[in-house]
C-alpha cells in the first residue's frame, strides 16, 4: 500500500519548529549538567584541598615534635658523657641506672613504643623493651657511613620483623669529647608506632565519606611506595608500590611532586577526584582523594529531577504539533466542504443560464460537431436534442455561410472569440439571419467551440425601416440651401447634406465618417476647437447658439462658415453629438473686413494729418509772437526818427522833403496797423472754441448799441428779430458779428435814412443769419474777393479799413463748420448771410 | 534832496534814444540809467557785477522793463526784481511791443504794476511817456525807500 502525505499534513515548517524546539530543551539540560558538575568538581576541589592542608600542617608539627624530643633527651644533664662512658663500661650498672632514669620518663610520658641507645656500630646498648632489636635502614646508612650530623633525624616508616609491626625512629647523635667535633660514638633513638597518632591523622576525614580517603607516598626509587593504610586495600601498608609514571595515578602525581586538585584513576582502578601536596620537613607526599562517583552523586538526583521535565516539554511539543494537525485537517475539510457547496451552485446557475437562456447556445468539438446544446436551440431550429448532438454544425449553417464558418474552424481563434453575422437554416429550411459570439474553451486538454447564436429577423426588420426613414431625411436635407452637418460625440461627420458636400468639394459617402476636425478644420486652430468641442461634449460648457469660423475644401481653400448649433442629446440628456446649419460668408467677411481696414487707415491718416496741423499751429504761434514784438520795433524808429527830424531840422528841410518825411511817418503806421490786423486773424485760427447756446438777438443788439454810440452812427435805425440762437463760441460769434455789424454801419453812413436789419432766414431749406444794410453796395462781378485778406471793394478815401475784417469772420464760420456768402448791388445796399451746422 | 531814478531796461539803442526824447518832449529830467539786457538788469538791482565796486549807482524809483530782452527775458527780470527785498515794492512798468494776450497775463501775475504798449506813432508815444512819468513819478506815492 502505497502510503501518501495528506494535504492537511502540518509542514515541514512546524517539523522543523518543533525539533529545534526538542534539540533546545536537551541542550538546555546538557548545559545545566555541565555547570552542576562544574560546581560539585569545584566544591569538592576545596574540601580536599583543605582537608590535605589541615593534615600537611598536622604531620610537620608532630615530626618537628618529635625530632626536638629526641633533641632533648640527647643534650639533656650529662647524658653525652653517661652514654660515652656507657658504651666504654657496659657493664657498669650505675651508668645504666643513670641513662635509664633519664630516658623512662620521657617514654612513659609521650607515649615512645622504645628509646634504644647504639653505638657507631649498630649494637644495641639499651632498649627498653624486651625483644630483639633491629634498626631502621636509614639508621644503618647513617652509622655505615658515619654521616655527621647535630639535629635529630627521622627514619621513614619500616617494617620491624622483631616487632612485627612498622615504626618511625627519631635519632639523635653522641659523639665523643664534649665538642662534638669527632667521631660519632652512639646514637640515641626514640622509636614512636605510627598506629597510636599518626596513621588514625591521616586515616581520620571529617565529614562521612565512603570513599574519601588521605594516603602518605613516598618515592622508592622510580616507582610509588604508599606509606599508610589504604581505606580499601587493607593490609597493604609499605607493601604496595606502583610505578612512577602512571600520569594518571595521584600517587604517583603526589610522588613528581604535582601540588593541587587533578582527576585520575586510584590504585584500584577506580575513577577519582584528588589534592596532592608535599608534607613540608618530611620526603612524604600525601594524597586526599575522593572517587568520582560519590563526589558527583547529586548529579544523578538531578538527572532523576530533569530528565522527566524535558521529556514533558518534549511531549508537550509533539502534542501542539498534534493540535495543529487537527486544526488544519479540520481547515482542509471545511475548505472541501465550501468549494463543494461552491460548484454546487455554479452548476445549477450554469443548467438555469444554459437551459433558460434566450439565446441559443451550442458546444461545438474541435471538429464542429454538436455535443451540447440547450432547449432554446431545439426550439428555435425544429430539431430534437437527439438530432442535433453527434451532428456537425454545418447542418443548420446556410450553404452561402459555409466558407467562412470552415475558415473560422481552421484558424487560430482571437483571444476575445468571434463575433459574426451568419445565416441558419432550421428543420423546415427557413433561413433566418444570425449573430454569433463564439469562443473556444479547453476542457480536459480538448478544444471546443461556444457558440451563442442570436436570431435577430426582427432587428434586420427594423433596420431596413431605419434605413429608409433616414434616406427620406437626407433628402429633405439635400435640398436645404445651407449646409447642414451632423457630429457624432467623437466629433466625426455622421451626416452632411448636398449643399455641404458641394461646398467642401467630396462626394457625400466620402465625407460620412471623416473627422470633422482633422479634415475640415484648418491645422492652426484645430486643437483650440477640438477642445471646445470636448468641453461641449462632456457637458461642461454650453456652446454658443451662432458661431463663425474657417472650414478647408477639398482643393485647401478656407471658408468661412456662420453657423447655427444645436446639441444632440440622448434620452438620458447626455449630449452625443451636435446638428449645424452652416451660411458661406466667405466673401461678405472679407468685404466687411476690407471696409475696417480703410476706417483704420482713413483715421490713422487723420491723426497724422492732426498732429501735422498741430506742429503747424505751434510754428505758427511762435511766429506770430515775433512778429508782433519784433515787426514793430523797426517801425517805431523809422516813425520816431522821421519826427525827430520834422522837430529839429524843420528849417532844414523843404517842404517837398518834408511832405515825404509824413509819408514815411503815414506808410510806417500803417504797416503797424496791417501787423496787428494780421495778428488778429491768426489768433482768431489759433484760438480754442467751446461750443454753446448764443443768443444772436441779444448780442446784436448790445453791439449795436455800442457802435451807435460813435456820432456819425447814431442816426442808424437797427431791426433785429427775437429769438434767434445758435450753437457757437461765444468769444468769436461776438467778432463775426461785430465786424458785420461795424460794415453794415460803415458803409451805409452816406445814404439817407440808413438802415440795418439782423434776422433769421430760411434760404434753400436751411436756416441762415441775416444782416442786410442799405449802404454802398458792391458789384457781385467781385464777390469773390469779397473775403480774401486785406482784399477791398472800396479805396481808403470813400471808407478807412485795411480789408480784414470779413476774412475774420469768414474765418471764424468756417471754423464753426458753417459757411457765409453775400447778395450786393452797387448803391443799393449788401446783404450777408451766414450759416451754422 | 535826490533826483528820482529812472531804470529803463531796453536792448534796441532806438527805442532808447527815442525813450529818453520822449521823456525830454514830456518835460520829465529825473535821471535815467539804461541797461541794455536782462542778465545785466538783475545786476544792477542787486548790485553785483559791474555795478558792485560802483557805490554811485542807487535802487531806482520806478523800473521801465522791456519784454524781449537778451540773456535774460522780461519775465524772468519781473520775477527777480519781486523777489529781491530792497526792490519788491518798487513799481515796475512794463514797457513793450507785444499786445499778447499771454504777456500781459504774466506780468501782472508776476507783480507788474503797469503794461504799455510802445505804439508805432511817436506823438502818442509821447503822449503815453508824458501820462505815465505824470502818474508815477509826480502823482504817485511810492513806498518808502528802504535805503533812507
Amino acid at each position: 500500500m502505497k502510503f501518501k502525505i495528506p494535504e492537511y499534513f502540518p509542514g515541514w515548517k512546524y517539523i522543523a519548529a518543533f525539533v529545534f524546539f526538542s534539540l533546545m530543551i536537551i541542550l538546555l539540560g546538557f548545559i545545566n549538567l555541565k555547570i552542576q558538575r562544574a560546581t560539585l568538581v569545584r566544591l569538592t576541589s576545596e574540601r580536599l584541598e583543605s582537608i590535605s592542608k589541615y593534615k600537611a600542617e598536622e604531620i610537620s608539627n608532630w615530626i618537628r615534635e618529635r625530632r626536638s624530643d629526641a633533641n632533648y633527651v640527647n643534650r639533656a644533664g650529662n647524658m653525652h658523657e653517661y652514654v660515652n662512658r656507657f658504651i666504654d663500661h657496659p657493664e657498669r650498672e650505675d651508668l645504666r641506672r643513670y641513662i635509664l632514669d633519664h630516658i623512662m620518663p620521657m617514654k612513659d610520658n609521650y607515649g615512645y613504643e622504645d628509646i634504644l641507645i647504639v653505638d657507631s656500630t649498630g649494637k644495641i646498648y639499651i632498649s627498653l623493651t624486651p625483644l630483639g632489636d633491629s634498626l631502621s635502614s636509614d639508621a644503618q646508612m647513617i652509622l655505615l657511613n658515619s654521616i655527621k650530623f647535630r639535629n635529630a633525624k627521622f627514619s621513614s616508616f619500616y617494617y620491624c620483623k622483631y616487632h612485627n609491626k612498622i615504626h618511625i625512629d627519631f635519632y639523635s647523635p653522641v659523639y665523643i669529647g664534649m665538642n662534638d667535633s669527632t667521631t660519632l660514638r652512639a646514637m640515641l633513638l626514640l622509636r614512636v608506632d605510627p598506629s597510636r597518632f599518626i596513621y588514625p591523622l591521616i586515616q581520620s576525614w571529617p565529614v562521612s565519606s565512603r570513599t574519601s580517603e588521605t594516603l602518605l607516598v613516598e618515592v622508592k626509587d622510580d616507582s610509588v611506595g604508599y606509606l599508610s593504610e589504604l581505606k580499601h586495600r587493607p593490609g597493604s601498608t609499605l607493601r604496595l608500590k606502583l610505578p612512577l609514571h602512571n600520569e594518571l595515578l595521584p600517587a604517583a602525581m603526589a610522588a613528581k611532586g604535582y601540588t593541587g586538585f587533578s582527576e585520575g584513576i586510584d590504585y584500584r582502578g577506580v575513577r577519582v577526584f584528588f589534592y596532592t601536596r608535599h608534607v613540608s620537613g618530611t620526603p612524604w607526599y600525601m594524597v586526599s582523594k575522593t572517587d568520582q562517583d560519590e563526589a558527583l552523586e547529586p548529579l544523578s538526583y538531578w538527572w532523576g529531577r530533569t530528565l522527566p521535565g524535558v521529556l514533558v516539554m518534549i511531549l508537550l511539543g509533539l502534542l501542539v504539533l498534534y493540535l495543529i494537525f487537527l486544526q488544519r485537517k479540520k481547515d482542509h475539510f471545511r475548505n472541501l466542504y465550501k468549494l463543494e457547496s461552491q460548484r454546487l451552485i455554479l452548476t445549477q446557475h450554469y443548467e438555469m443560464v444554459m437551459q433558460r437562456a434566450n439565446d441559443v447556445i451550442l458546444l461545438l468539438d474541435e471538429k464542429g460537431t454538436i455535443t451540447d446544446c440547450n432547449e432554446r436551440a431545439m426550439g428555435v431550429y425544429g430539431y430534437s436534442r437527439e438530432e442535433l448532438v453527434g451532428f456537425n454544425a454545418s447542418k443548420i449553417i446556410a450553404p452561402e455561410a459555409q466558407p467562412p464558418y470552415r475558415q473560422r474552424l481552421t484558424t487560430e481563434p482571437p483571444e476575445e472569440g468571434f463575433l459574426y453575422d451568419s445565416i441558419h437554416v432550421k428543420k423546415d429550411g427557413t433561413r433566418f439571419p444570425v449573430e454569433v459570439s463564439s469562443r473556444v474553451i479547453y476542457f480536459q486538454g480538448k478544444k471546443y467551440y461556444n457558440g451563442i447564436v442570436r436570431d435577430f429577423s426582427e432587428r434586420a426588420k427594423y433596420q431596413q425601416m431605419l434605413i429608409q426613414e433616414r434616406n427620406r431625411a437626407q433628402n429633405y436635407l439635400n435640398i436645404a440651401g445651407s449646409v447642414i452637418i451632423v457630429l457624432d460625440h467623437e466629433g466625426n461627420i455622421e451626416l452632411i447634406n448636398k449643399k455641404g458636400s458641394e461646398l467642401f468639394g467630396y462626394p457625400q459617402d466620402e465625407i460620412i465618417g471623416k473627422s470633422w476636425f482633422d479634415h475640415f478644420i484648418p491645422a492652426d486652430v484645430r486643437t483650440t476647437v477640438r477642445e471646445v468641442f470636448t468641453q461641449l461634449m462632456s457637458g461642461n460648457i454650453e456652446g454658443p447658439e451662432f458661431f463663425e469660423n474657417s472650414a478647408l475644401t477639398a482643393t485647401g481653400e478656407q471658408l468661412i462658415l456662420h453657423w447655427h448649433n444645436a446639441l444632440i442629446r440622448d434620452e438620458n440628456g447626455k449630449v452625443i453629438g451636435t446638428i449645424s446649419s452652416g451660411e458661406d460668408v466667405t466673401v461678405l467677411r472679407a468685404k466687411e473686413r476690407e471696409l475696417e481696414r480703410l476706417n483704420q487707415e482713413l483715421e490713422e491718416r487723420v491723426q497724422v494729418r492732426t498732429e501735422q496741423l498741430e506742429i503747424a499751429n505751434k510754428d505758427l504761434e511762435s511766429f506770430s509772437y515775433s512778429v508782433s514784438h519784433d515787426l514793430r520795433a523797426p517801425l517805431r524808429s523809422i516813425d520816431g526818427f522821421s519826427l525827430a527830424l520834422l522837430e529839429d531840422q524843420a528849417e532844414k528841410i523843404d517842404e517837398k522833403g518834408r511832405d515825404y518825411l509824413r509819408r514815411i511817418r503815414n506808410a510806417s503806421q500803417r504797416m503797424a496797423q496791417l501787423i496787428d490786423d494780421l495778428l488778429r486773424l491768426s489768433r482768431i485760427t489759433r484760438q480754442s472754441m467751446s461750443l454753446q447756446e448764443v443768443n444772436i438777438s441779444q448780442m446784436a443788439k448790445q453791439i449795436c448799441a455800442e457802435l451807435a454810440e460813435t456820432a456819425e452812427y447814431s442816426k442808424h435805425t437797427v431791426t433785429i428779430g427775437e429769438g434767434i440762437l445758435v450753437t457757437a463760441d461765444p468769444g468769436l460769434m461776438k467778432i463775426a458779428l461785430y465786424n458785420l455789424l461795424q460794415n453794415a454801419f460803415k458803409f451805409s453812413t452816406g445814404v439817407a435814412d440808413p438802415a440795418i436789419i439782423v434776422d433769421s432766414v430760411i434760404r434753400s431749406g436751411v436756416r441762415e443769419i441775416m444782416i442786410r444794410d442799405n449802404g454802398a453796395g458792391f458789384d457781385m462781378r467781385y464777390a469773390g474777393k469779397l473775403f480774401g485778406v486785406f482784399q477791398r471793394l472800396h479805396t481808403p478815401q470813400e471808407f478807412a479799413g485795411t480789408g480784414i475784417g470779413l476774412t475774420i469772420v469768414n474765418r471764424i464760420i468756417q471754423r464753426h463748420g458753417g459757411s457765409i456768402s453775400a447778395e450786393a448791388e452797387p448803391g443799393k445796399g449788401a446783404t450777408f448771410y451766414f450759416r451754422l451746422p | 534832496m535826490d533826483r528820482k531814478i529812472i531804470l529803463l531796461v531796453e536792448d534796441n539803442p532806438d527805442d532808447v534814444e527815442l525813450t529818453r526824447r520822449a521823456f525830454e518832449k514830456a518835460n520829465l529830467t529825473n535821471p535815467m540809467t539804461v541797461v541794455n539786457d536782462g542778465a545785466k538788469a538783475i545786476d544792477y538791482i542787486k548790485g553785483l557785477g559791474e555795478f558792485g565796486q560802483n557805490d554811485q549807482h542807487r535802487l531806482p524809483a520806478i523800473i521801465l522793463l522791456d519784454l524781449k530782452l537778451p540773456k535774460v527775458d522780461g519775465l524772468e527780470v519781473l520775477k527777480e526784481i519781486r523777489n529781491f527785498q530792497p526792490t519788491q515794492l518798487t513799481p515796475v512798468i512794463i514797457l513793450t511791443s507785444s499786445l499778447e494776450e499771454q504777456d500781459l497775463i504774466n506780468c501782472y501775475l508776476n507783480g507788474a504794476n503797469s503794461y504799455i504798449r510802445k505804439p508805432v506813432d511817436f506823438n502818442k508815444f509821447t503822449q503815453a511817456v508824458q501820462q505815465l512819468g505824470m502818474y508815477w513819478l509826480l502823482l504817485n506815492e511810492l513806498p518808502p525807500n528802504p535805503e533812507s
